[in-house]
């Protein structure tokens, strides 16, 4: 009979979770198109504008081509059938129509990177501004096809307009990665989206059966690479406050942002978790103002569908504004939604001097004025 | 026996929960809502019991109803009228004369017309272009006697709201909302059937189609349109071939062509997914924006108490020879219930939104994107 209530509860266990997924999915959700001003497509940038940073001067990074291991095989042959390749692009934002410039990518000969390899997903600048050229350092996370998830480093070169390639990170505490940040030359944070990284099953197991073994790796020259912090599900993008004293972290199926305080020895306390109800990707700081901009997937369901088949199905975008005082999180404010005509599937997004860039994970890179009050 | 008991208090576990599920009051059922705005927006002075229904004429007045009370009405929300003297009134916000805020007008009674009992629900406009006479029609729920449609004139100079008549019939049940075709001739929606307070419960538990759309051709009243669930809002496209009814319980929307002879024909049924209150057709007549509740149960709540908040959405809907085009729909304002509970109107004049409520504040945004 014990037998018996058990598995019958086990059975109940798993409908609740079923439900609950399907819940996320957002079937049921229906949201309203707004736009905060004229929106136009970037030109040039048809495959990809997953992630971003700013710099205080308008500086852009934006990282485009992106794929990963645990995407299906039909995203795959729409990758290799349209030629898609990883790049990067920089962009000035304080130009009056700013325009993507692709950066070229220098190696050094006894290096493991390859160019054909790149798929570039999260992206983190350390700026430099000694001897008055910026030769920013650059991070970037990469999903090279049937290899493990690592992290590259480069030197921006403003006077050649390229990156320079010069180190690759790799570690076993690197699973799944999705975003980095960083917070010196040769330090950063990361997040692990997923533990599991060998077999498709397995990640979309551990993906939907919400188990917390995502989490936050540290990497400094001194300790090598530390977990900061533990048992999250599904960590997606990870951002700094100016001050280097608030970590910012998105979760995507758990539906929130939590708020870490940096410790002296970069060990992260939690401080704060604020519930999204939306699905977010990637976060982009002001670097004017300390808030955030989000770039999140409101309806999951079509999201899963686009990343199957990204020419087939579009996907709704939302781009979130959160003010942060002194690394709280004060308010939400929704500042564009789009039914996934415009873009599909935003991963990012910010705001500089009263224009909204929006990256999506696959589709375009989108310009809007921001004629509502920010 | 033990087993029994057993399986008694796991089947007990999953009605419970499911019950629970079900019955989970609205407390978050917009937390996936985000709120936005076209602009800067602040509360309009002088309005604190409601704007419920508003129409601004070619010039920027905008004439509003306030003090709304129905037959039927919750104790908490007659507790508040009654507690703060809420008189049902008709305000004036002039949107050239922003200053002025919004101001009661003194209405002028005639033979039929008593104040003391006069609530006003929806109100529809004939503009006079030529010396600002306007006339007014309003809705009223007549404490103690039966709906009536209160027609006044509008006196520029004094600006006082001259009464000139009453209309009312067997035809009005529980009325919510008119549109004025032309002098003395208008539709009119019963949103529910019965005045007894027990039956309009049993109407609204078992959602009994039993609201109508009625028309009144200057002498006496017809019906129109039968077999609707609560129709509330309705209004006519600028050429007047058009009519549109919201209906929120349904979360949908109907419009109509409106042939030679008043008789109506419906060329579109539209889901809104949410609870659209009234309308208000753009200066131009290219779109129809609508006052909405996001979530039924949160507005109910804020009915039975008015101290609730309760989520407020403004959405624009573009019109397309007649129909609404529903591809292009976006929505202009949304708010959490802090600056304006329970939307129920909105109107644009010169790129401002005004945004009024059921029974709390009038709301005006100043826009830098196109309304």
């Amino acid at each position: 009979m014990y037998g018996r209530i058990a598995s019958f509860s086990i059975l109940l266990f798993a409908l609740q979770h079923v439900i609950r997924l399907i819940y996320s999915l957002g079937y049921h959700l229906h949201y309203y198109q707004h736009y905060p001003g004229p929106c136009y497509q970037v030109e040039s940038i048809e495959f990809g504008s997953g992630n971003f940073f700013t710099l205080p001067d308008g500086t852009t990074f934006i990282t485009s081509g992106l794929s990963m291991n645990i995407l299906s095989r039909s995203y795959q042959s729409h990758y290799s059938r349209n030629n898609i390749s990883g790049a990067i692009y920089c962009m000035n934002l304080r130009t009056q129509v700013p325009v993507v410039s692709r950066l070229a990518i220098k190696v050094s000969e006894d290096t493991s990177f390859r160019q054909d390899k790149f798929r570039p997903h999260g992206i983190s600048v350390w700026p430099n501004y000694d001897t008055g050229i910026r030769h920013h350092v650059v991070y970037v996370v990469n999903h090279p096809p049937k290899e493990a998830d690592r992290i590259e480093k480069f030197v921006y070169d403003p006077e050649e307009n390229l990156l320079r390639h010069v180190k690759t990170f790799t570690s076993s505490k690197l699973r799944v990665v999705y975003d980095v940040l960083a917070i010196g030359e040769d330090s950063f944070y990361a997040t692990n989206f997923l533990y599991e990284q060998q077999s498709w099953f397995t990640m979309l197991l551990e993906l939907f059966s919400l188990m917390p073994w995502s989490n936050v790796v540290l990497y400094s020259e001194s300790g090598g690479y530390r977990t900061v912090v533990t048992g999250l599900t599904s960590a997606t993008g990870i951002v700094m406050s100016h001050c280097g004293m608030f970590v910012y972290v998105l979760m995507c199926l758990s539906s929130e942002i939590r708020v870490y305080k940096r410790q002296e020895d970069d060990s992260l306390i939690l401080q704060q978790y604020y519930p999204l109800h939306t699905h977010p990707d990637g976060a982009v700081l002001d670097p004017v103002t300390g808030d955030l901009f989000v770039g999140a997937h409101p309806i999951l369901h079509q999201f899963l569908r686009h990343l199957d088949k990204p020419w087939q199905h579009k996907a709704s975008s939302q781009v979130l504004h959160i003010r942060v005082t002194n690394g709280n999180i004060t308010s939400v404010t929704e500042l564009l939604f789009d039914e996934g005509d415009l873009i599909s599937g935003s991963s990012a997004a910010v705001v500089f001097e009263k224009k909204l860039l929006v990256g999506s994970f696959i589709d375009k890179l989108v310009i809007c004025d921001v004629n509502v009050p920010i | 026996m033990i087993g029994g008991a057993v399986k008694v208090g796991i089947a007990a576990i999953i009605v419970y929960k499911i019950a629970e599920f079900l019955l989970r009051p609205g407390a978050d059922a917009d937390v996936h809502f985000k709120k936005h705005y076209p602009g800067e927006c602040r509360q309009v002075k002088g309005i604190d019991f409601g704007s419920e229904d508003l129409e601004v004429t070619k010039d920027g007045l905008a004439f509003i109803t306030s003090g709304l009370w129905f037959p039927g009405a919750p104790k908490g929300f007659t507790d508040m009228i009654t507690n703060n003297n809420a008189k049902g009134s008709i305000f004036l916000y002039d949107f050239n004369k922003p200053d002025l805020g919004a101001r009661k007008l003194k209405l002028i009674p005639s033979k039929h017309f008593d104040p003391e009992i006069f609530h006003p629900h929806g109100i529809s406009l004939l503009e006079d272009e030529a010396n600002g006479e306007h006339l007014l029609y309003v809705v009223s729920h007549r404490k103690g006697k039966d709906d009536a449609v209160e027609k006044f004139r509008y006196s520029p100079k004094t600006n006082e709201l001259i009464h000139v008549n009453s209309f009312a019939g067997d035809e009005l049940h529980i009325t919510n909302d008119l549109a004025v075709i032309s002098e003395d001739k208008f539709y009119i929606t019963n949103m529910m059937y019965f005045k007894n307070p027990y039956l309009s419960i049993i109407e609204n538990l078992l959602a009994l189609h039993v609201g109508s759309l009625v028309f009144f051709n200057g002498t006496g009243f017809t019906t129109a349109i039968t077999g609707m669930r609560g129709p509330n809002g309705v209004s006519l496209s600028r050429d007047r071939k058009n009519l549109y009814v919201n209906l929120p319980f349904t979360g949908s929307m109907k419009v109509f062509d409106i042939k030679a002879d008043y008789s109506l024909t419906e060329i579109q049924s539209l889901l809104l997914y949410t609870g659209a209150d009234n309308l208000h057709v753009s200066q131009s007549g290219d779109a129809l924006y609508t006052g909405a509740h996001p979530v039924l149960s949160k507005i109910m709540e804020h009915i039975s108490d008015p101290s609730q908040k309760a989520p407020s959405s403004v959405l624009k809907l573009p019109l397309n020879n007649g129909k609404v085009d529903t591809e292009k729909i976006t929505e202009l304002f949304y708010d959490h219930g802090e600056l304006i509970s329970g939307s129920s109107v909105a109107a644009v004049h010169n790129n401002q939104l005004l945004i009024g409520s059921v029974i709390h504040k009038l709301v005006i945004c100043d826009a830098n994107i196109k309304l």
